[in-house]
């Protein structure tokens, strides 16, 4: 299955609130795109509705031509990996093996047990995202940054053809944040689909082929980061302009 | 599935333990003359394999069910206090088993105390996690816990308040404080289908209770079938504690202490925690047992008062430093 991803008018929210209003959005295979938006503009619930973690409330979410809502979550799990924005362990568990739980929908088992191969790619994960060094000790002994990293890791070990990243460079330090950008663009390199929700605008400009802008739920803005992240976007999402030193001043 | 070393440790643990409470009260002797023929053997024989040996085994199944369904909820609900005694499954499953005695059910099927003593814990159970899903609190669960426990211990009491006559009063009361002392073969045979049937449901939830160290909508998105782990775990540590309850009655703490104390030693793995959790639960309380049945004081101890005595304090001490654990 190709990891195209196609979101067809779709509606997402919960209970008695309605958060994402006619999302048309499709990403092909290799694709870098950064999703940004002010707070409360929806990504997260855009990426767990991508991810089939909620379901669309109207239209559909196609994952290579399937209809992501009759999968199992195995089968979902399989060609996409979900990085959410909460990164909690409940028990003192090792850094491997909560990579090792990227590889659930394969195998399922603790670090030690995994076959040969497929430890081979729970420890190239954590090579990658530089976290040789912390990745067997409790995650509850780790820094927000430290555990970061893991969490990547762990997406990067399940071989999903579509990651799907809700704010991966928090708590990053400014090198790690970008070694991270340097990391992912790679993976697309080789073929991955990636999307990721960003508040730092600079970094969407800088790195990211496809900016999607969400306001309140819409997608505003979809294109390169130049004309998405366009003065007047900026001015009326995000109530801001671009400053002299390349950053962002209050509009 | 789980890993083999503590696996194969604690197992030798159980062993050794059923073994040497099956010796104490005169030696070595009694198991020697197991094979003497007469009236010698036969006496030994008797006392050995139809008094000793099931009371020993019911411990066993008692201290191994209430570890599994202890560490199964602590995986399920994420939290480490969680037991069916602290949760309140223990006291509503008692409750079951009193009304079932105090109208005399037994009398219509000889099932009706360990099926209505299962049914309330099932019950407790759903009503926990519905209640606990709504919010990640901890404390909120365990307070709802303490609710439903001081109901049942309520319900009992006023049961017993009623009870017509002072004979039926002080059964009820020597069975809610829990013991294995007297009881059958037949007494495990009741239990046993409903201990392997939770054990086998429970054992299936364990790559679930992985995945849902990350939480209930990382453990989806990490492919894991999170509503099957969560019906397998209620059906299971329900069958388990409904079983043991309707067996020996409440005995508490044991399914708490057991996973704390496991836990360092399967690397915090909720799944590889299960069945090391009931081998060794099951050995304390066959320990207790012996414990309770060599000590001279005139009156035998009761089994769950020991349990409580070493399990409370240990309680206290988890509940004061859980504080990195659980959410």
């Amino acid at each position: 299955m190709s990891a195209r991803l196609d979101i067809i008018a779709a509606s997402a929210g919960h209970a008695d609130h309605t958060v994402l209003h006619d999302i048309n959005i499709a990403v092909q295979p290799g694709e870098f795109v950064c999703l940004v938006g002010p707070n409360g503009a929806g990504k997260s619930t855009l990426l767990k509705l991508a991810a089939g973690i909620l379901p669309a409330r109207e239209g559909d979410v196609h994952l290579g031509g399937q209809d992501v809502s009759a999968m199992s979550a195995r089968e979902r799990a399989r060609h996409m990996a979900w990085l959410a924005q909460e990164r909690s362990a409940a028990w003192a568990m090792r850094g491997v093996d909560i990579v090792a739980l990227g590889r659930f929908a394969h195998e399922g088992r603790p670090y030690e047990r995994l076959p040969q191969a497929a430890r081979e790619r729970v420890n190239e994960a954590i090579t990658r995202c530089g976290a040789s060094t912390f990745a067997h000790r409790p995650v509850d002994t780790l820094s927000g940054g430290e555990k970061a990293r893991i969490h990547l890791a762990r997406t990067l070990a399940s071989g999903a053809p579509l990651l799907l990243l809700d704010e991966p460079l928090n708590a990053l330090d400014p090198r790690h944040q970008l070694d991270v950008m340097a990391l992912l663009q790679a993976e697309a390199g080789r073929g991955t689909a990636i999307v990721l929700a960003l508040h730092d605008l600079a970094m969407a400009r800088r790195h990211a082929a496809r900016v999607i802008v969400l306001d309140q739920g819409r997608v505003v803005a979809d294109g390169p980061p130049a004309t998405a992240l366009n003065p007047i976007i900026l001015a009326d999402v995000f109530a801001v302009q671009a400053a002299a030193d390349g950053g962002y001043a209050p509009a | 599935m789980t890993a083999l070393k503590p696996n194969l440790a604690m197992a030798a643990c159980a062993a050794l333990s059923l073994l040497a409470a099956l010796a104490p009260a005169n030696g070595w002797a009694d198991l020697v003359s197991l094979w003497q023929p007469g009236a010698d053997g036969e006496l030994a024989r008797i006392l050995v394999l139809e008094i000793r040996l099931p009371r020993i085994l019911a411990a066993f199944g008692v201290g191994a069910a209430l570890g599994l369904a202890g560490a199964a909820l602590q995986g399920l609900l994420r939290n480490p206090l969680a037991d069916p005694g602290v949760l309140g499954v223990s006291g509503a499953s008692a409750l079951g088993a009193v009304i079932a005695v105090y109208f005399n059910l037994a009398a219509f099927s000889i099932w009706a105390m360990p099926g209505l003593a299962i049914a309330m814990a099932l019950g407790t159970t759903v009503l926990l996690y519905t209640l606990g899903a709504s919010s990640v609190s901890t404390t909120r669960l365990i307070l709802v816990g303490v609710g439903l426990s001081s109901l049942a211990g309520a319900l009992m009491a006023l049961l017993m308040n009623l009870a017509p006559n002072p004979f039926s009063l002080s059964d009820l009361v020597n069975w809610l404080l829990g013991s294995v002392s007297n009881r059958s073969w037949a007494d495990i045979g009741f239990a046993a289908p409903f201990w392997l049937a939770g054990l086998v449901l429970v054992l299936l939830a364990a790559p679930g209770l992985r995945a849902l160290s990350l939480g209930e909508e990382a453990a989806l998105g990490l492919g894991a079938d999170v509503s099957r782990t969560r019906l397998l775990v209620i059906i299971g540590s329900a069958l388990l504690t409904g079983a043991s309850v309707a067996v020996a009655g409440i005995i508490g703490f044991v399914g708490i202490v057991a996973p704390h104390v496991v836990r360092p030693f399967v690397r915090h793995d909720p799944g590889d925690l299960l069945l090391p959790s009931a081998l060794l639960a099951g050995t304390v309380l066959v320990l207790a047992d012996t414990a309770v049945r060599v000590l001279p004081f005139a009156m035998e101890m009761k089994l769950g008062v020991t349990a409580a005595l070493i399990g409370a304090p240990a309680f206290v001490w988890i509940a004061a430093r859980a504080r990195g654990m659980g959410q």
